[in-house]
């Protein structure tokens, strides 16, 4: 690499009177042509830029020929910047090097068929170990499906005594229903007692029945009487 | 930008910048590399005005310019 000061280089915007473009355009231009901010406070941490060319032929040629820059941790202020960056990428050498070798290539065939050969075999052994796989897969998938069998068996089992539970507890729910109706009773028994003090408890509805709520007076309202329509006001 | 026809770069990066004031609150970290295979001629030019090597942290600088070239080509072989 070569790391020198003194060759030309890109001017920066407003202190160099040189001439930004370059001989022959490239093939592919990213181009910040002009960035002007009136300030800038930055704080920025592995910002990278990259350009990377990649060519391959066939087994015979790889090329690779890229560029990093890193820009690993800066904090900075900066006022009244004018910047621009240009990324670019030429093939006319990478196609001049693919060139020659497409030319040896023409010139000696047989480079080509040497390189099939090597192909073949390649395939060749692709294919004794596709056929290992599937037949590793068909075994795994047998005893997938066997596992599968005697899962359905665990989950018919699970289920019913999962119904039986259900049967169970519908029983519990059954009498638990029956304990709280009668709860029910016993308590409305008592606010009815409670309203109406002097009653006799023949008169108190029997247990089971469904009931009317009394008001505190003891007196059923009247339908669309007002203390029955402030009633229901305040109740909501 | 002059480019002798020894090297016209396969790849390049080329950023300028300039600025009236400039004010570093940490020494930035610069990591310049070059990726590939095969013989290679790869570059780094930088230039600056009114800016220390290295830059000083807390430091005002005015007036300032930089320009950087990041370059690489593929080199034939023969």
């Amino acid at each position: 690499m070569i790391d020198a000061d003194n060759e030309d280089l890109e001017p920066a915007p407003r202190y160099d009177d040189g001439d930004a473009s370059t001989a022959g355009e490239p093939d592919v231009l990213l181009d910040v042509s002009e960035l002007r901010v009136d300030k800038i406070s930055l704080e920025v941490e592995d910002l990278r830029a990259r350009v990377s060319l990649q060519a391959d032929v066939l087994g015979l040629l790889k090329l690779h020929v890229g560029v990093d820059a890193e820009l690993g941790r800066v904090k900075l202020t900066i006022k009244g910047v004018e910047a621009k960056a240009l990324l670019k990428v030429r093939l006319d050498n990478v196609a001049r090097i693919i060139d020659r070798v497409l030319t040896t290539i023409d010139d000696n065939p047989d480079i080509v068929e040497r390189l099939l050969e090597h192909v073949g075999e390649a395939v060749e052994e692709v294919g004794t170990g596709a056929g290992e796989a599937v037949d590793e897969l068909g075994a795994g998938a047998g005893s997938a499906v066997e596992d599968v069998g005697g899962a359905v068996g665990d989950v018919g089992k699970s289920a019913g005594r999962a119904v039986e539970d259900v049967g169970g507890a519908v029983g519990q729910v059954g009498r638990g229903a029956g304990e709280i109706v009668a709860d029910v009773d016993e308590g409305a028994g008592v606010d009815v007692g409670e309203a109406r003090p002097r009653r006799r408890p023949k008169e108190q509805t029997s247990p089971g029945r469904p009931r009317r709520r009394a008001n505190s007076s003891g007196t059923r309202p009247a339908k669309g009487s007002r203390s029955s329509r402030d009633r229901r006001t305040e109740g909501g | 930008m002059a480019q002798d026809g020894a090297h016209r770069a396969d790849v390049e990066i080329v950023a300028s910048a300039a600025a009236d004031r400039l004010w570093f609150e940490t020494r930035p970290e610069v990591r310049i590399s070059f990726p590939g295979r095969g013989r290679r001629d790869s570059r780094q030019l930088t230039r600056r005005r009114n800016i220390d090597t290295p830059v000083e942290p807390g430091k005002t600088y005015r007036r300032v310019s930089a320009a950087t070239r990041i370059s690489s080509r593929l080199l034939d072989a023969d």
